[in-house]
């Protein structure tokens, strides 16, 4: 087990090498800068700020000291919030996004695994129907829709919510349901299959026979054998929610990292943008491998050479 | 022989005859009215030009943001744009997107994967793994870059969706060749002398060509999803011109006055997602001999 988590951090470095090598050759290759407004600044004063943070420097040079300020975990100064730093930036938007993250996934897990087994217990009923016309509005209404009319709805027509920012649960409810919502579509889903499949196994039948109540057999036996394509669906989901984390933030107004990241972009805020798509990058190195390792904890048939 | 009863199928599962049949004709009849709906929605945008009664960017301010009426069917926008002709021209742009972006995605994903399935051992070992990298990347994060910093063109945009996409492609392909290549009849055309070339593009790809087009049927809505992504972030078409996306983010601002800048670009983007996610599935179905029907 710690020799697989070793070798995996060997792997990822050069991984997030390479990202920050792409990502700053991309941005340095284009024209325009951090500095070049449609405000014109004087000559003088943009060759000074440019001196200040380096960059009338050869291009490899300021590569070359970009990568011995990451090796230390130096993200350096923002040029668009010159008081502050990326690692403050960061520090500061990274929980947030988070929070809000973290519980649009517990909401998909807590609505689409229940919902999952139920379909699949009363196949063809009710429930099944329902979850399935559910994941119909999930594939087809995308989450930028789904996020103005729970806004209209719920905050400005009902008053049940407030309809932005973030800090207080209420605040936290029309995100996390805006972003987790399609997750759990594709969760009950994959649940909902996997269980068709799993209830037809020997070992359901051997339960069966040994008389465990059906209650038992639907939520232990099953759904622990059900469970193994939810758990590794969790890895791209984390890189799909830190994506959609960036449109809900806008959407709610709320400053978390996704926010940061679009507008130091807009602004070719050259320092903030490579800090935050390394952040991103390593950040779903470790979630892919996290996954990985409840995947082999649950299936312990599963052998990593 | 026939006669001897099937042991009872456990009841969590157990479909009559009946049942399957009925839930086979409403899959067809859904389907042919996805395809109904797609074809007219597609024709419409397509042919937009003649059938639009106004232009995209004929600005009425006099007349502003009017709800639904004889003249205008959907209404106008803040600027009095007829919002019917504004989503005809927008799909336009919207499926020629998807299209393109699926293409580009097929173009890299099919050459990728067959090679990577065909070479086989190290080479496919390495090219997998590559492509395992990629997945493990936050890649909408770079198409946000490369669109802000080399200008959002429709030509980058295309490229940039494209790029996302061929990875699935390349492993279904790559797949379904390992599974084909060692079949009878590649032996059957290796030893009539055919090269690695013809074997792959005689042979091979054409007995896979019913899983390109269906996962090439699902990757279209994707790439429209995330065209209106962008857009909704300001990076993808730019105004005067419109897509489905820059419409429902526009009306999204405005939906507690005008409520209809958002309902009917938002139906007509649903309906067309829906239907291509739905064709697909089924083209899927019916192309996986393993799946089961239900």
């Amino acid at each position: 087990m710690t020799k697989l988590i070793l070798r995996r951090i060997v792997v990822s470095i050069p991984v997030i090498f390479l990202v920050a090598t792409t990502t700053f050759f991309i941005m340095r290759l284009a024209p325009g800068g951090p500095f070049l407004s449609e405000r014109a600044i004087p000559p003088e004063i943009l060759a000074n700020l440019q001196a200040k943070y380096g960059l009338d420097q050869p291009l490899w040079v300021q590569y070359g000291r970009y990568l011995r300020n990451l090796v230390q975990l130096d993200l350096g100064p923002s040029y668009k919030y010159p008081e502050r730093t990326v690692n403050e930036i960061i520090a500061e938007g990274f929980p947030v996004s988070l929070q809000l993250g973290a519980s649009a996934l517990a909401f998909a897990l807590f609505l689409g695994i229940p919902g999952g087994v139920l379909a699949a217990f009363k196949h063809g009923g009710f429930i099944d129907r329902l979850t399935m016309s559910v994941i119909v509005i999930g594939i087809s209404v995308p989450t930028f829709v789904l996020g103005p009319l729970f806004v209209f709805v719920f905050a400005l027509t009902l008053y049940w919510f407030p309809p932005a920012l973030w800090g207080t649960w209420d605040q936290m409810v029309l995100p996390a349901v805006t972003l987790g919502l399609p997750y759990s579509v594709y969760i009950a889903r994959l649940t909902r299959a996997e269980m068709l499949e799993v209830l037809s196994q020997d070992y359901i039948r051997t339960a069966r026979a040994k008389g465990a109540s059906e209650f038992r057999i639907l939520w232990k036996h099953a759904l622990n054998g059900a469970m193994l394509p939810v758990v590794s669906f969790l890895g791209p989901a984390v890189a799909d929610i830190t994506t959609g984390s960036i449109v809900v933030e806008k959407i709610f107004a709320i400053p978390g990292l996704g926010r940061y990241f679009v507008e130091s972009a807009f602004s070719r805020d050259y320092t903030t943008v490579l800090g935050t798509v390394v952040f991103y990058a390593t950040l779903l190195i470790v979630a892919n491998l996290v996954v990985d390792l409840a995947y082999k904890f649950l299936d312990p048939r599963i052998e990593y050479q | 022989m026939a006669a001897i009863a099937q042991p009872p199928l456990s009841p969590a599962i157990g479909v009559s005859l009946w049942a399957m049949a009925r839930a086979r004709m409403l899959r067809n009849r859904l389907m042919l009215g996805c395809m109904a709906a797609l074809g007219l929605i597609v024709l419409a945008s397509l042919f937009a030009p003649w059938i639009a009664p106004y232009s995209y960017e004929q600005i009425d301010l006099a007349l502003g943001a009017s709800p639904p009426s004889r003249a205008h069917w959907f209404g106008t926008d803040t600027l009095g744009r007829d919002l019917f002709s504004r989503c005809l021209y927008g799909g336009r742009i919207s499926i020629a997107v998807g299209v393109v972006g699926t293409l580009v995605s097929l173009l890299i994903g099919v050459l990728y994967g067959s090679l990577a399935g065909y070479w086989g051992g190290h080479a496919d070992e390495l090219m997998m793994r590559f492509v395992d990298f990629l997945y493990s990347l936050p890649y909408l994060f770079l198409v946000i870059i490369l669109l802000v910093f080399f200008s959002s063109s429709i030509v980058m945009l295309f490229v940039a969706l494209g790029l996302v996409q061929w990875l699935t492609m390349s492993r279904i392909v790559r797949g379904q060749t390992l599974s084909l290549k060692n079949s009878e009849f590649v032996q059957a055309a290796r030893l009539s002398g055919t090269g690695s070339l013809g074997i792959l593009f005689r042979h091979l790809l054409p007995n896979m060509l019913g899983a390109i087009v269906a996962y090439g049927t699902l990757t279209v809505p994707q790439v429209i999803l995330q065209e209106a992504f962008l857009s909704f972030l300001g990076l993808g078409v730019q105004p005067p011109q419109s897509s489905w996306g820059t419409l429902i983010a526009d009306g999204a601002g405005v939906m507690g006055l005008f409520p209809w800048l958002v309902f009917f670009p938002a139906v007509i983007l649903a309906t067309v997602l829906f239907s291509l996610n739905f064709l697909g599935d089924g083209l899927r179905d019916a192309l996986d001999p393993r799946s089961q029907q239900d």
